[in-house]
């Protein structure tokens, strides 16, 4: 996994300064071969340099990655506001030209961190200047770069779980890289048609100053001097920068210190897959009463909830008619009541107006009495909850 | 693992730097990158969720173990959705353990209707008492691990720690074994044993299985087999669990001491295949009447774990109340807190025993060698003539005594072979 991971960081690498030279540089087929190349190389030796790092102290190679983080961040930073704000082909191409170097060094020292961040954050600082060129290049480079990236990271997340884990990573790396992809490739595909569809334009370049060709005094010498300021502002800003965040990023590191919790991931012991019984069917549900016969049925639930709340909840294997005897008061609107309920829920006919009125009224009228003289509570009640109160059966 | 993706908020502020860019510049390329990552990060927050669609997690481990015990906890992990669950995380806390959480994957796929048993060991670091296992909870990242979901179980099961037991030589050597050295294993008494002691008329009620067939032919009547009836040497522990014998904090107190000497005392006895019963008045009486096997010894492990000391009758009112309970062979080991008793009493609760032909022994745990804690201290000569007095006592009275003070480690004396012969040539 660790190869199909370093295999997606160069082609991040690849793509970011490919597509930022050919957007600003103008570069022959061979000169990009080359820049394929010399990544391949500084990556090359950044795995191999990484086996080194590992032997340096933990806390000297944190030091020393912050360090130089905070100076690449302070020199992305200062290089893209630059891009932004005052933007000519001159300085573009100048700044993709010292970035691409930069990038050299920054796969070189790529596994000085325990995550590559420093690869990803500058190859996204040179897919951000060949956006600035909009276009279809722009598109491909938007959709590309966060498909890559998005894949590193799935590839990264899924070595990281699998060796905190103790599981060998055989076999699952092409799962990873699978569950990656389904989920980042139709986002980057999306991105990218939207952004050609979209937003074809880039950055609104100034038109070019025509130069008089006519007498210059001696004493005035040509000066590059907006790439001269540029390089002066770059060095000065990021160490000025990478001091300063250099203590940020040591006093947030020290503040955290107290939070670690000790997690054990002991060594895996996995039995077999065995299948389980699948979930038992829903218990029926309640018959749906329309009409005139649900009226009648709801009447006599409510008594029944009435008459459970009031501690005399009916027995799981009582009728309607054993209930109503146990009961006992107010006997003619509860024997009513019980009477219409066993017609509705079970006779074949159907019931006329005059029978709902009857149960709804003798219903109220039994709600009415137990509130105002609640009955015995039943104290050895069998409560069952599996059984509804809903259905007794016919005596 | 931790749950926190490294690469989600530097992702997020690169996003948010992208957009600022692209606002500014005009690029749309920049917005279309950032809103693009934007809807990766909602796909992948509903990802994790889905992942744990299904899925259930049930424990399953052992209700006690022994300090410095290694043990296994099964986790089953069952997906009772219709896909397949890939790279699911099972955590449990294990408060036994040292570890705050245990953490289990199963890279799947496990498809749906399935369990798999995934377990993890874990050791027993911490001291004797009651412990918690639990909360589990089973969790799922989104493929690229930007999120993690989890779902909690709120079952807690209690785990007992029981402290370490060790074998009591001395025991064999001085009076434990007495009851049975040499012992009879049969009584010359019809029973359920195997030793075949005869043949009988058949009585009523008798088992037809044991009818004696060729006897039976021989007389022409109905004939049984007899067989001896088995002889169980019985060992009880009275634990003194008054609250005058309270003395010392933690790991150096007395109700320390008497739980891990009589943890051991058990533990040697059921070892040595006898029946044991435990006997003590805390708060509650606590009674293990006699009985033999593991889940037995674990009732008497359990009480003692959760002992504390809040009775308010000596240990010699203990035995007074259950000696009767107690067969004529029997050992009985008093385990106490304090070498202040009442000496005539401790004579009469000794006659007691050896009327009914049980075998005393005594441990006792010098409680003014412990820090006090709700007392003043005793001075040093008077507590060491109530030591000596105790063992005078106890030499004249033939009851093997141990006395343990603070400066040793309990384990480690009641380990010696010597345990008890060692206090007789301090007296003498």
């Amino acid at each position: 996994m660790r190869v199909l991971g370093t295999t997606v960081l160069y082609l991040l690498a690849l793509l970011a300064v490919g597509t930022a030279q050919i957007a600003w540089g103008g570069p022959t087929p061979l000169a990009l071969a080359g820049w394929a190349i010399a990544l391949a190389v500084a990556l090359g030796l950044g795995e191999r340099f990484g086996v080194y790092f590992e032997t340096v102290d933990e806390k000297r190679r944190d030091k020393l990655a912050v360090f130089l983080g905070t100076l690449q961040l302070s020199v992305l930073a200062l290089a893209l506001v630059l891009a932004a704000g005052s933007p000519t082909p001159g300085l573009l191409r100048f700044l993709v030209g010292v970035l691409s170097g930069y990038a050299l060094l920054v796969l070189v020292l790529a596994r000085l961190a325990t995550q590559p961040r420093g690869v990803v954050g500058h190859s996204l600082a040179l897919v951000a200047l060949a956006c600035l060129k909009g276009g279809a290049l722009a598109a491909v480079t938007a959709g590309a770069s966060l498909a890559l990236i998005g894949m590193y990271v799935g590839l990264d997340h899924h070595s990281r779980l699998l060796a905190a884990h103790r599981l060998d990573e055989g076999g699952h790396a092409a799962r990873a890289l699978w569950r990656s992809a389904v989920l980042v490739l139709p986002v980057a595909l999306l991105v990218g048609v939207a952004v050609h569809r979209l937003a074809p334009r880039g950055v609104v370049l100034p038109e070019p100053v025509v130069e008089e060709q006519g007498y210059v005094p001696l004493d005035k010498t040509p000066q590059r001097e907006l790439d001269l300021q540029a390089l002066r502002a770059l060095v000065v800003t990021g160490v000025i920068g990478a001091v300063a965040v250099y203590f940020i990023g040591r006093w947030l590191v020290r503040s955290k210190r107290g939070e670690t919790r000790m997690i054990e991931t002991p060594e895996p012991l996995r039995g077999a897959v065995e299948r389980i019984r699948p979930p038992s069917r829903p218990a029926a549900r309640l018959p749906e009463y329309p009409g005139r016969r649900g009226r009648v049925v709801r009447a006599y639930l409510n008594v029944l909830r009435g008459a459970e709340r009031a501690g005399f909840p009916r027995r799981p294997h009582e009728t309607a008619d054993e209930f109503a005897d146990a009961l006992g008061e107010p006997r003619q609107p509860l024997l009513a009541t019980t009477d219409t309920f066993v017609r509705a829920r079970y006779g074949p006919f159907e019931l006329s107006d005059e029978d709902v009125l009857e149960a709804e009224r003798g219903a109220d009228a039994v709600l009415g009495h137990i509130a105002r003289r609640p009955p015995r509570r039943r104290a050895d009640t069998v409560r069952d909850v599996d059984t509804d109160v809903a259905a007794p059966s016919r005596r | 693992m931790e749950e926190a993706s490294p690469w989600r908020r530097f992702l997020n502020a690169v996003a948010a730097l992208a957009a600022l860019l692209g606002v500014a510049s005009g690029a749309g390329a920049l917005v279309g990158f950032a809103v693009g990552w934007a809807v990766l990060l909602a796909l992948a927050w509903v990802a994790a969720r889905r992942g744990l669609r299904g899925v259930e997690v049930e424990r399953r481990l052992p209700a006690s173990a022994f300090e410095n015990d290694l043990l296994t906890v099964d986790l089953a992990l069952e997906n009772h959705g219709e896909a397949a669950a890939r790279f699911v995380v099972a955590s449990d806390v294990f408060g036994a353990g040292l570890a705050d959480r245990q953490s289990v994957l199963e890279p799947g796929p496990l498809p749906g209707l399935h369990r798999r048993l995934l377990s993890y060991r874990a050791f027993v670091a911490r001291q004797w008492g009651v412990y918690t296992v639990g909360p589990l909870s089973v969790g799922a990242f989104d493929p690229l691990g930007l999120f993690f979901a989890r779902r909690e179980v709120p079952k807690l099961d209690a785990f007992e720690v029981y402290p370490l037991a060790v074998e009591i030589e001395a025991l064999a050597a001085r009076g434990g074994r007495a009851t049975v050295a040499p012992r009879d294993v049969t009584a010359a008494a019809a029973g359920q044993s195997l030793l075949f002691r005869g043949v009988r008329e058949f009585h009523a009620g008798d088992d037809v299985r044991r009818i004696h067939w060729p006897a039976t032919a021989r007389r022409g009547a109905p004939m049984v087999r007899e067989y001896e009836r088995d002889l169980q040497p019985l060992f009880a522990v009275f634990l003194d669990l008054d609250r005058a014998g309270r003395a010392g904090l933690g790991r150096k107190s007395t109700l320390e001491y008497l739980v891990r000497v009589a943890a051991s005392l058990l533990w040697t006895a059921h070892r040595r295949g006898d029946v044991i019963a435990l006997f003590a008045e805390s708060d509650r009486p606590v009674t293990i009447s006699p009985g033999q096997g593991e889940a037995h010894l674990a009732a008497a492990l359990h009480e003692l774990v959760v002992a504390r000391q809040l009775g308010r009758e000596s240990i010699l009112d203990v035995v007074e109340h259950h000696r009767r309970l107690l067969p004529p062979g029997a050992t009985a080991a008093l385990v106490a807190s304090t070498t202040e008793m009442d000496l005539e009493h401790l004579a009469r609760a000794v006659g007691a025993l050896r009327a009914g032909a049980v075998r005393p022994l005594a441990i006792v745990v010098d409680a003014h060698t412990f820090t006090p804690v709700d007392r003043p201290p005793t001075a040093v000569e008077k507590a060491r003539e109530t030591r000596r007095r105790l063992e005078e006592r106890m030499i004249t009275l033939e009851v093997p005594v141990a006395v343990l003070g603070a400066d040793e480690a309990p384990e480690d004396a009641i380990r010696r072979p010597d345990l008890f012969a060692i206090r007789e040539e301090t007296v003498a």
